[in-house]
């Protein structure tokens, strides 16, 4: 195990892409830190303001631009291995296979999970420097500040573990990106108006809240269905949202992990 | 000392056989080489050794499967792809990483660099290697562990001249030193010159394991070849001690089945006056042609043509 470990990191760190990633996540981040802060100068934004401005935009974006690029380090982890052929130099160097995907796993995760807390801290610094602003007086209370930056690194793990899963399951790095983004985007998306617009599946309309990509995102809200004046729809709560992409997360690794057993390198 | 048992390897795509309880040997001390037609299943062979395919049978090294080994770099070096690498990490990143699995100092990634000729481009992003740059990349990853055995698929591809040269002399002196070599390839004149023992195989099956001299001796194409004015008696000489005889051009015999020295003394118990006796040896490509006859899996048309060619100059 100890060598797969090795391997994993040694790979992480010597491909260009983790670092752009890591830069454009950063820059994502203190950007979104400096629009709240900049708000914040003018509006009584409360703790709300914070927690949107800790996790990159938070539940007001479609989809959190950090999380998809931790996706997209999930997906590289595996994805590269198949479209470049190092599958198998990884596997003449650690033949245990279980060994391998767990170390991919907990590499991209605990990485995703560094990267995390850093953007957190990178947004939480831009405020506190940002003059004039009024959201980071009182340092980060639980509620929501803090639970929704601790749901954002999870989502972070989350999506990266997502996309590692994906790459394993089609063994093709741009159909992995291409689920990566389409599943939530379009997919979800569909799915949830079709569940909730359709008279006849009203009765079924609960099931918009296990939607794991939407489940996800709920880890990062801060306003309750309905709260700002629109319909309510079924929704997850905060920790209802993590439980279920977590389980949908876990379920995808078990297939790939069985794949990447199971199949020929 | 390191010897490699391959035992009931087996492997199908749905209804397709590509290897069919296939067994053999690999002795430490030489090179081995692995030979078959397009398709035969020496590749699909080479990841079954290594636990890459799943499939059935057993292949040990010393006794131990490879998912076995403690450090398998250290112990067994595969090539197996020309350009598995990825395009924008360095060479020496790309051994580097390999080395980290593998208990390698950092150090070791530029020695087998040197080795290969390839430490003038140790930092540069391999996207736009050559197929033989790639080939010197994938030896040295092989060679990163300084492994007892080498198992090289096809590394020859790609390499110029001096460089199929250069890996010739690399993998002889290699073997010489009591390690392990199995390594396939097309090019049978190179193999000729490199192999000592052989494992052919036509169709995922074994056709053939041995010697090299064992394997060209028992080719047709090797035979007594008799010269004389007069060589009626022998042939009735010769055709009563069973020997497979044909007409050559100029009115000699080629003779299968009896050694020089039997055909010489047969000659002189007849009284026969020969004005020559040889011993002609097929070539690796001949022998290696008829031991794979039917066997291939993409069949040609100019080889029957050839082989009608060949059959009426004789």
């Amino acid at each position: 195990m100890t060598a797969a470990l090795r391997y994993e990191v040694a790979r992480l760190r010597t491909l260009r892409s983790t670092w752009w990633l890591l830069g454009v996540s950063i820059v994502v981040a203190a950007g979104i830190g400096m629009i709240v802060a900049w708000a914040a100068t003018a509006n009584d934004l409360g703790d709300n303001g914070l927690a949107i401005a800790l996790s990159a935009g938070g539940e007001f974006s479609p989809v959190p631009l950090p999380p998809v690029l931790a996706g997209l380090v999930g997906v590289f982890a595996l994805g590269h291995e198949y479209r470049y052929g190092t599958i198998r130099p990884a596997l003449s160097a650690v033949p245990q296979r279980s060994s391998l995907m767990l170390a991919k796993v907990v590499v991209t995760g605990v990485w995703t999970a560094i990267v995390g807390v850093a953007l957190v801290a990178v947004a939480y610094l831009v405020l506190l420097v940002f003059p004039g602003q009024n959201v980071a007086a009182n340092g980060i209370p639980w509620d929501p500040a803090g639970r929704v930056a601790l749901g954002f690194v999870v989502l972070m793990v989350l999506w990266a573990l997502v996309g590692l899963g994906l790459a394993g399951l089609t063994r093709n790095l741009p159909a992995a990106i291409v689920l990566l983004l389409v599943i939530p985007l379009v997919v979800e998306g569909i799915l949830f108006a079709v569940l909730n617009f359709v008279p006849a599946l009203a009765d079924i309309s609960w099931l918009t809240k296990y939607l794991p990509f939407g489940a996800g995102q709920a880890m990062l809200t801060t306003f309750s269905p309905g709260e700002l004046g629109g319909p309510e729809f079924e929704a997850a709560t905060p920790l209802e949202g993590g439980i279920i992409f977590a389980i949908f997360t876990a379920a995808l690794l078990g297939v790939t992990w069985v794949l990447f057993e199971r199949k020929d390198a | 000392m390191a010897v490699i048992e391959a035992r009931g390897l087996g492997k199908r795509y749905g209804s397709t056989v590509a290897v069919d309880d296939l067994s053999f040997d690999v002795r430490s001390g030489g090179v081995t080489g692995f030979l078959g037609p397009n398709g035969s299943g020496k590749s699909t062979t080479i990841r079954l050794m290594l636990g890459l395919d799943r499939g059935v049978g057993t292949t040990t090294f010393d006794g131990q499967r490879f998912v076995e080994l403690d450090h398998p770099m250290q112990q067994v070096g595969a090539l197996l792809d020309a350009k598995a690498f990825h395009p924008t990490r360095t060479a020496r990143n790309h051994l580097r990483v390999l080395a980290a699995a593998s208990k390698i100092s950092k150090r070791r990634a530029d020695d087998v660099l040197e080795f290969v000729g390839l430490e003038s481009v140790a930092t540069k992003k391999p996207k736009n290697f050559s197929l033989g740059m790639g080939q010197r990349l994938g030896l040295a990853a092989a060679l990163l562990g300084e492994p007892h055995t080498l198992i090289l698929d096809e590394p020859a591809n790609g390499l110029d001249p001096a460089g199929i040269q250069w890996l010739r002399s690399f993998l002889k002196d290699f073997a010489a030193k009591g390690h392990t070599v199995f390594v396939s390839s097309h090019l049978l004149a190179e193999m000729a010159l490199m192999a000592d023992q052989l494992v052919v195989i036509g169709r995922g099956r074994l056709i053939t394991s041995g010697p090299v001299e064992a394997f060209v001796s028992a080719a047709s194409g090797t035979a007594v070849v008799v010269r004389g004015p007069d060589l009626a008696a022998l042939r009735e000489a010769l055709d009563r001690a069973d020997a497979k005889v044909t007409e050559l051009p100029e009115g000699a015999l080629g003779v299968v089945g009896l050694t020089q020295e039997e055909v010489g003394d047969l000659a002189y118990e007849r009284n026969v006056h020969l004005h020559g006796l040889m011993t002609r040896t097929a070539s690796l490509e001949e022998a290696f042609l008829e031991a794979t006859a039917g066997s291939e899996e993409f069949h040609l048309d100019y080889r029957a043509s050839s082989a009608e060619t060949e059959g009426s100059t004789r």
